[in-house]
């Protein structure tokens, strides 16, 4: 058995940092979890299988830690609408504008339901690997991700959505 | 675009800075690493066939013992008996020569 640990890294690590990132919605906090995760699993490298195998390993893993870390420090989501940036006007760059609102959306929604909104449309799992995942019942996933999708929906302003 | 789309695209993901990676792998060299060793070396395995051995080999041992000592506890009753028999005879005879002595006597 040899996994290069170096190309796990470099495989794995916009993956780790990202869902971190969007999760604790701290760039410092998330690379210093996702260096944890990485060194956690160099410690464990023996007993990884395969590339697939470390790249469930990694996305298990900072699931798990990013949750710990958030109740840890109980961040839970405070941005209020004023937050969000209003509403592009028809000559700016919508397309920006939009996605960085429905980041900013989708980083008040309830921590759980978060981490499955980023597992599906950032990491593009299905519920089933979602559940997998986290542990969860394949229903819970789908409730979530179906009432997170009508609160994001509902939140931004009827003309932004284009279906 | 539908909303589902712009989702995706808002939650593309990021890449971390570039020395990330070099910091993670400068970290790693002065991290150890856990052996994996083969599950014949593992002190776990050698607990658990410890454990199946006791169980395998308890059993029959206390069946044994008990056997054992059911064999002592008939060995002793038999003497015991054999004993009591001994006894009574001895005693038959005494009880004969007395009577004996005492008949003589009353002649």
């Amino acid at each position: 058995m040899g996994l290069e640990f170096a190309k796990v890294l470099a495989d794995n690590q916009s993956m780790v940092f990202s869902v971190a990132l969007r999760f604790l919605r701290d760039r410092e906090g998330a690379e210093e979890l996702a260096q944890d995760v990485f060194l956690q699993f160099y410690r464990q490298i023996a007993r990884i299988e395969s590339p697939a195998h470390a790249t469930w390993w990694l996305r298990r893993a900072i699931c798990h830690r990013s949750i710990d870390e958030v109740r840890k420090r109980k961040l839970r989501p405070r941005i209020g609408l004023d937050d969000i940036p209003e509403s592009p006007g028809q000559d700016s760059q919508p397309d920006l504008l939009l996605r960085e609102r429905i980041r900013k959306l989708v980083e008040t929604l309830p921590e759980k339901a978060r981490m499955v909104v980023l597992l599906r449309y950032q990491e593009d799992l299905d519920p089933t690997e979602i559940s997998e995942t986290l542990h969860m019942p394949i229903s819970t996933v789908k409730s979530h991700l179906h009432r997170s999708l009508t609160v994001l929906r509902g939140k931004l302003r009827p003309q932004e959505v284009c279906s | 675009m539908n909303f589902e789309d712009d989702l995706r695209a808002a939650l593309r993901r990021e890449q971390p800075p570039a020395d990330f990676a070099a910091r993670v792998l400068a970290k790693a060299a002065q991290t150890e690493r856990v052996v994996a060793f083969p599950v014949w070396r593992r002190p776990a395995t050698w607990a658990m066939a410890a454990g199946l051995a006791v169980a395998a080999l308890v059993p029959p041992a206390v069946l044994e013992y008990r056997h054992r000592e059911e064999q002592r506890a008939l060995e002793a009753k038999k003497e015991f008996l054999f004993a009591l028999q001994v006894t009574r005879t001895k005693l038959q005879q005494t009880r004969a020569r007395v009577h004996r002595a005492t008949m003589r006597h009353t002649l």
